[in-house]
């Protein structure tokens, strides 16, 4: 009986080890679990950023057609009257008009707009 | 049955038992977050194929608009030679003939700027493809190739299937490390202690390619916020070209109707007499030229507007990118 007795506290150490073991494995995964977390937000976070990049980006063109439109809506007026009358100096104001401003294509930098906008340390200006 | 021999088997068998179990968490979590990712680009994918439907659509509305202003400039070339026929001339002054020659065959010359068909021999191929696809490329240039590339997408963003490791079977292995540690209680109970660290070390290897399955899930993941950012900016790209190509859908309608109601007026009236009238003293009638040149300069605005293209370079390259 002492002689078990005696062995089984000589495990001792052999019990607190495992245990130390068990502990460090869980604090491992909690760390992992974390960092996995981390980059489960980082990603969702990064799809959101594109989807607002995109209706940004989306918005800006949009303004700027809608001024053209204005312009032009202007301009298309001016030489279907000009149509009618026939006046020819109208006529000839209209058409260059028109063609000066559909020749100007304001996408023509779109992509250096999308690397700008990307960059957070340039400063766009609308 | 000596007591620590047991105490050693029970020992080893509650760590392998942690080791294998976590393990299985760790797959089991990783599977968890890679679905997740891949429903989010799935869903982007999606949003990006409707995009290119409306953008297919516009295009080849676009491409429609521009055909028809075409009809119109040959009715304003045979217009203008007509009237210099009449008034026996080579060609109205300052109307060169050569542009009036050029209106004629634009279906042609619109086919080619736009790369529909640019080899010798093409115009065979263009005449039979689809009208809707003829009228597509009319409004942009090979739209049908973008749209190949983003319906593969879907393999792109379905590597998952390749990740064998997280298929049920893989990650039903946890259950099966389960087993195997009460196996080694049992075997430990029994003093067969060579058996542990064997099952030890399978629990170890277990956990090692949770580690690696881990890590392909972060690189998979990454790879997907990559087709994430390039699927947005293709559809961002044909969003933007979309309010260009409205905007010279417009344009060439305006256009064309003004160089329609040009023609329509100049027809209805009677050609001034060249010759003067009698009882003059041989003063010759200049004939009214001021329709025939509104005509012109309508129908030459409109012939710039038609070769107006829908899509810049960088566009393009934007769209062309594979993903």
């Amino acid at each position: 009986m002492t002689s078990h007795l005696g062995k089984i506290i000589g495990l001792t150490p052999l019990v607190e080890s495992t245990l130390q073991s068990i502990s460090e494995m869980y604090q491992a995964h909690e760390a992992a679990a974390t960092q996995q977390a981390w980059i489960q937000e980082y990603s969702a976070v990064l799809t959101r950023k594109l989807e607002l990049e995109q209706e940004q980006i989306l918005r800006y063109y949009e303004l700027r057609f809608a001024e053209r439109h204005e312009a032009l809506q202007e301009f298309y007026d001016l030489l279907h009257q000009a149509v009618a009358s026939g006046n020819n100096q109208h006529l000839l104001f209209a058409l260059q008009s028109i063609l000066g401003i559909i020749k100007l294509d304001p996408l023509a930098d779109y992509d250096q707009f999308v690397v700008a906008y990307r960059d957070t340390n340039h400063v766009l200006e609308i | 049955m000596p007591i620590h021999l047991i105490a050693i088997g029970g020992a080893v068998g509650v760590v392998t038992l942690g080791i294998t179990a976590h393990a299985a968490l760790k797959k089991r979590n990783a599977k968890k977050r890679f679905e997740a990712k891949k429903e989010g680009t799935q869903r982007i994918e999606e949003e990006t194929k409707n995009v290119h439907r409306d953008f297919t659509t516009a295009s080849e509305t676009l491409g429609r608009t521009r055909v028809k202003a075409t009809e119109t400039l040959q009715q304003a070339a045979d217009y203008l030679r007509g009237i210099a026929k009449q008034y026996d001339l080579e060609a109205i002054p300052e109307i060169p003939d050569e542009v009036l020659a050029e209106w004629t065959e634009l279906e042609q010359d619109i086919k080619v700027s736009l790369g529909v068909s640019t080899a010798a021999g093409a115009t065979s191929g263009v005449a039979a493809a689809t009208p809707s696809a003829l009228y597509t490329a009319a409004g942009l240039f090979g739209v049908a190739s973008t749209g190949t590339r983003i319906s593969t997408l879907s393999g792109a963003a379905n590597e998952a299937a390749r990740l064998a490791w997280l298929g049920g079977g893989a990650l039903t292995s946890g259950g099966g490390g389960i087993a195997a540690g009460a196996t080694i209680l049992n075997v430990a109970s029994r003093a067969n202690i060579v058996l542990a660290p064997i099952a030890l070390a399978t629990a170890l290897w277990s956990e090692k390619k949770a580690h690696e399955a881990e890590q392909e899930v972060n690189e998979k993941i990454g790879q997907l916020n990559q087709t994430e950012a390039k699927l947005g900016l293709k559809a961002s790209t044909m969003r933007t070209a979309m309010l260009r190509i409205k905007e010279l859908k417009t344009g060439i309608e305006n256009g064309d109707k003004a160089v329609q109601d040009l023609l329509a007026k100049a027809r209805a009236l009677p050609l001034p007499a060249l010759n003067a009238p009698e009882g003059s003293v041989n003063v010759p009638v200049e004939p009214d030229l001021h329709l025939p040149h509104q005509v012109y300069l309508g129908a030459k605005t409109l012939r710039s507007l038609i070769e107006e293209p829908a899509l810049n370079s960088a566009q393009r390259a934007i769209l062309e990118q594979e993903i």
